[in-house]
Order: structure tokens, then C-alpha cells, then sequence
């Protein structure tokens, strides 16, 4: 899970870097103004939108709708019987005549 | 040409029905006993399919839910053996040693709901939904994804009829088939409607358990429960005729016929004595025991040379293969050689006990067939091969009316099924049509 954490947290920066320049970008094209276009980037305080982003990707990682899961991934699971179920199939296979 | 739209997505339904054998059904079909079945069959598309080696369940099934052989997917029979200590084990879901159909679906997608499905027992995680089938104990451990458990309970979804009842009330036995067909169908219509499945599969097992204990009722128009009988034939009919018009309904309906497929794991014939193959074996010198009454082969003596498991596979007890082996192993081919030409000698009231016999590398192939049986025997009709070691007797009468058989089980299919089909050829049929 730390390497989907990782994951989470560079998306989120390479979001921010993405969205704050083209804000800026569009405001400068508008306005012709650098410092009010610095300004609104800084406006958009960046860091609260990035945890922001980084809190609502890790939210969603806990919902499994639309995920798509390797159909493989519990082929290797395989569990113990308990002795009582051994018992017990014993006497179902019996019953079948299997034995 | 299409220019727009969507190909129309395709879908598969599978029933399942356990044991039938191919002439019943068309017999069935024939006489007005089974409609829906026999309207499905005046379209063609009925042929008769060779069972797995040996032909029951727990292994015909693992070879029809993988499309691979014993000697790749591992399941050679209801028990094996440890080979250290012969102590009986039971092969499970997890000792399935390839991946199911549903697996490889859903690597290219897919979703599968598949209900009542012999040896996937403990259920685990799969694309879509499961419901293990015979030998489920638990539901709780039956059921894939768990949500589905409560729904279950509630509608009173029984695994498997109570066999143990079987033996002394088979008027109680068809009452529990008929309640358990009954949960059966709610459980299928159930899925249908909650799953999002391009593949849908349901065994009915009853037909199994009837025939083991009832198949003389059936068969016989005297039988005193010949009417019941028929009648739970007509119930069976009745869901198949029920997956059908579900089938078709709706928008996304395929084409008539095409996606849908009924089979069965193995045949079915009268059973008119067991013959045990361990005392056979112990009559020819071949097996001694410790203790006068033996509960397995665990208790085999030292010099045993060949025991059986059931129903018809033997192991020759070779040195470095197990614990007790004493048979050396460049000894054992002569042995093997030895022991089928006195099978195929072999006779009961003058005629031959044996039908057929398999070494290991005839029945199997793949990197697992070693672990498989030296011999494999298939019996006359009638005669039912036992790996018990109850009794001295080879030849004993038996509660039960009914015997697997191996080349008459049926597929009925639209699709392009070969001629002469194997079990095991239906996976790869289904996926090439849901794949393309």
C-alpha cells in the first residue's frame, strides 16, 4: 500500500504544477498582468488543494466500484479444512458410496 | 455492414445437469416427459460426450470448468492418498492446479455467475459471483462475494439433498430433491437479475443423487414411485425451459439457441451389484492388511504390491512413490502389464467383470500425471468398481440402484462442439465464443 500512497502524492503534485500554471497562464492572457496572475496562482493556495486532491484520491482507493480486479489474484488461496469437515465429507462421500 | 451501434455484446448460459445420461434425456425428451427439452432438440445440436477418467464428478467437472486433463488440472478423484502415510485426503478447490474458465474470462473482461458448482469448495475470489457446490459443507465458505450469503439464507438455499436419509425413505429423499430443485431456481433468478455476467452457469446435482438411489423408479413404469419420478424429470424440464425464456429476453437477448449449452459430467446405468476392487486385489495376492478389518488402504501390510481407490484406479505400490513401496521401479511396467491381462481375463457369471482399462499415460497427459493411477478400469454395466476396503467379498449387493457411466454423457450446443466430444472440449467452445 506505501507505493500506491507515493503514487497518490506525485499525482497529486504534478496535477497542482499543471493547474496552477494554466491558471496563471489564463489570467496573464486576460489581464496582461504578471503579478496578478503570480497572485491568483498563489491564491489557489497550493497546498490546500494539494492535499486536498491527495485526500480525495485516497478516498476513492477505498471504493471498489468500476475497480477491475486480476481475475487470478486468489487463485493461489487455498484453506485448511478443519478435522470435523474432514469427518464430514468422509461420511458425504460414504453416503454417495464414494468410499 | 454496421455503421452504427455496438455489436450486440454475447453471452453464455450453462446448465448443468448431473449424471444424466445421454439416452434418458432423448428418451425423456422422446416420450413427452421433458417438452422443453425435446423442442430444444428437434433443432439438433444433442451428442453424446465422453465423461473424464474416471468418469465422476469431482473429477469430469474439474475437467470441464479448466478444459484441461487430469494430468494438467491434478484432481484425479475424490480422495487421494498421502503418499508417506496412505492417510485419506480430499482434493479441494485449492488443489485445482490451473485456472478455471471464469479465471481466464475474466482476464479478457468478463464476469461470470456460476451456482452449485461441484468441487470449487471453499468458494474464493473470483470475477463475478460463485456458489460452491458438492462437497460444500458450509454455505458461509460456499459463497463468493460474501454479499451474497444473507440473500441466500433467506431464500433457504440448500447445497445438496440429506443423503444420509436416502438409505431408509425415498419418499423423504424426493421430497428433499423437489425442495432443493425449488431453491435451486430461486438462486438462479436471483443471480440473474443482481449480477453483471456475460457468463452464467447452474449445476442441478439432484439428478445425480435420484439416480444413485432411485434409478429403478425412473426406469421402471412397475416402480411404485414411477410417477414421482417422472415428475421431478418434469420439474428439471421445467427449469430448463425457465433459463431459456430467460435467456432470450429482453434487448440484449443472442440469437436463438446460440451461447446457450446443457450438459452433463458422466453417465448413468443400473447398478446391480458392487464389485471391490481392493478385495479382488487382495484375492490375487497383490494386497494384505495389518488389521482384519481394515477402515483404508492406511492400514495396508508390508508387501503390498497394488491397492485401488475408487472408483476404478489402481496404484501399483512402487518404492520411492510411497512410504510402504515395495515394488521396485523397474519392475513396475511388468507388474502393470501383469495385473491388466488378469482384469481383462477377469469374469462373474460368465462374462467379463472389465470393460476397459487405461494405463496412466493413455488416460492422462500433462506435467501432473505422474501423480495419477498406474491402471485405469472401467467396469461392464452393472457392475460398480469400489476402492473400499470393507469386506472380503469382491462381489456384494448395494442399497443403491444407480452406477456412473464414462462415454454417455451429453452436451446439447449450438455452437461448433467437435463430433465426438470429451468434457474437457466444451471450455475452450465456450470461450472462443465469448471472446470473439
Amino acid at each position: 500500500m506505501r507505493g500506491f500512497h507515493k503514487r497518490s502524492f506525485v499525482k497529486a503534485l504534478s496535477w497542482r504544477v499543471l493547474a496552477t500554471v494554466s491558471t496563471m497562464t489564463i489570467v496573464y492572457v486576460f489581464t496582461g498582468q504578471p503579478l496578478l496572475s503570480l497572485g491568483v496562482g498563489g491564491a489557489e493556495v497550493v497546498v490546500v488543494k494539494l492535499l486536498l486532491y491527495y485526500g480525495h484520491e485516497r478516498l476513492w482507493s477505498w471504493i471498489s466500484w468500476g475497480k477491475l480486479r486480476h481475475p487470478l489474484s486468489g487463485l493461489a488461496v487455498s484453506r485448511e479444512l478443519d478435522p470435523e469437515h474432514l469427518d464430514e465429507i468422509h461420511t458425504r462421500l460414504e453416503e454417495l458410496g464414494y468410499l | 455492414m454496421r455503421l452504427f451501434g455496438r455489436r450486440k455484446k454475447r453471452r453464455a448460459c450453462v446448465v448443468g445437469l448431473d449424471g444424466v445420461p445421454f439416452g434418458l434425456l432423448k428418451r425423456l425428451a422422446g416420450e413427452g416427459v421433458m417438452p422443453r427439452t425435446a423442442a430444444l432438440l428437434r433443432g439438433g445440436g444433442l451428442r453424446q460426450m465422453r465423461a473424464s477418467l474416471p468418469p465422476i464428478s469431482s473429477v469430469s467437472w474439474s475437467c470441464f470448468m479448466t478444459g484441461a486433463n487430469p494430468g494438467e488440472h491434478g484432481i484425479f478423484g475424490f480422495t487421494e492418498v498421502e503418499p508417506d502415510t496412505y492417510r485419506l485426503r480430499f482434493p479441494m478447490f485449492g488443489d485445482l492446479a490451473v485456472p478455471t474458465l471464469w479465471d481466464r474470462l475474466g482476464e479478457a473482461g468478463k464476469r461470470c455467475a456460476v451456482i452449485n458448482q461441484p468441487s470449487t469448495y471453499p468458494a474464493r475470489r473470483m470475477p463475478g459471483a460463485l456458489v460452491s457446490g458438492f462437497v460444500a459443507l458450509d454455505l458461509e465458505k460456499s459463497v463468493w462475494p460474501k454479499e451474497h450469503l444473507r440473500p441466500l439464507e433467506q431464500m433457504g438455499y440448500r447445497i445438496d439433498v440429506d443423503t444420509r436419509a436416502a438409505r431408509e425413505n425415498l419418499d423423504g429423499l424426493l421430497d428433499d430433491l423437489f425442495a432443493t430443485l425449488e431453491t435451486r431456481r430461486r438462486a438462479a433468478a436471483y443471480f440473474w437479475e443482481r449480477e453483471r455476467w456475460d457468463y452464467f452457469q447452474v449445476v442441478v446435482t439432484g439428478t445425480d443423487r435420484f439416480q444413485h438411489f432411485l434409478w429403478r423408479a425412473v426406469e421402471q413404469a412397475d416402480d411404485p414411485r414411477h410417477d414421482r419420478a417422472l415428475g421431478y424429470y418434469q420439474a428439471v424440464d421445467k427449469f430448463i425451459g425457465e433459463m431459456w425464456d430467460r435467456f432470450h429476453q429482453g434487448a440484449a437477448a443472442d440469437h436463438e439457441g446460440e451461447g446457450f449449452l446443457m450438459l452433463s459430467d458422466h453417465g448413468f446405468c443400473e447398478l446391480r451389484q458392487e464389485v471391490r476392487l481392493n478385495a479382488w486385489l487382495r484375492e490375487q495376492g497383490y494386497l494384505d492388511y495389518e488389521t482384519e478389518e481394515p477402515k483404508s488402504v492406511a492400514e495396508m501390510a508390508e508387501g503390498t504390491r497394488a491397492f485401488a481407490l475408487d472408483p476404478g484406479r489402481i496404484y501399483l505400490n512402487v518404492k520411492g512413490r510411497f512410504g510402504k513401496g515395495c515394488v521396485e521401479p523397474e519392475a513396475a511396467p511388468a507388474l502393470r502389464e501383469e495385473l491388466a491381462a488378469r482384469l481383462t481375463e477377469w469374469s462373474h457369471e460368465g462374462e467379463p467383470v472389465v470393460s476397459h482399462i487405461f494405463t496412466r499415460e493413455e488416460a492422462f497427459h500433462g506435467p501432473r500425471t505422474e501423480l495419477g493411477p498406474d491402471l485405469v478400469v472401467l467396469s461392464r454395466p452393472g457392475l460398480d468398481l469400489k476402492g473400499t476396503t470393507r469386506g472380503k467379498e469382491v462381489f456384494a449387493d448395494t442399497h443403491f440402484q444407480g452406477m456412473h457411466t464414462w462415454d454417455d454423457a451429453f452436451v446439447w450446443s449450438r455452437l461448433p462442439v467437435p463430433d465426438q466430444p470429451e468434457i474437457s472440449d466444451l471450455a475452450a467452445v465456450i470461450e472462443e465464443w465469448l471472446r470473439a
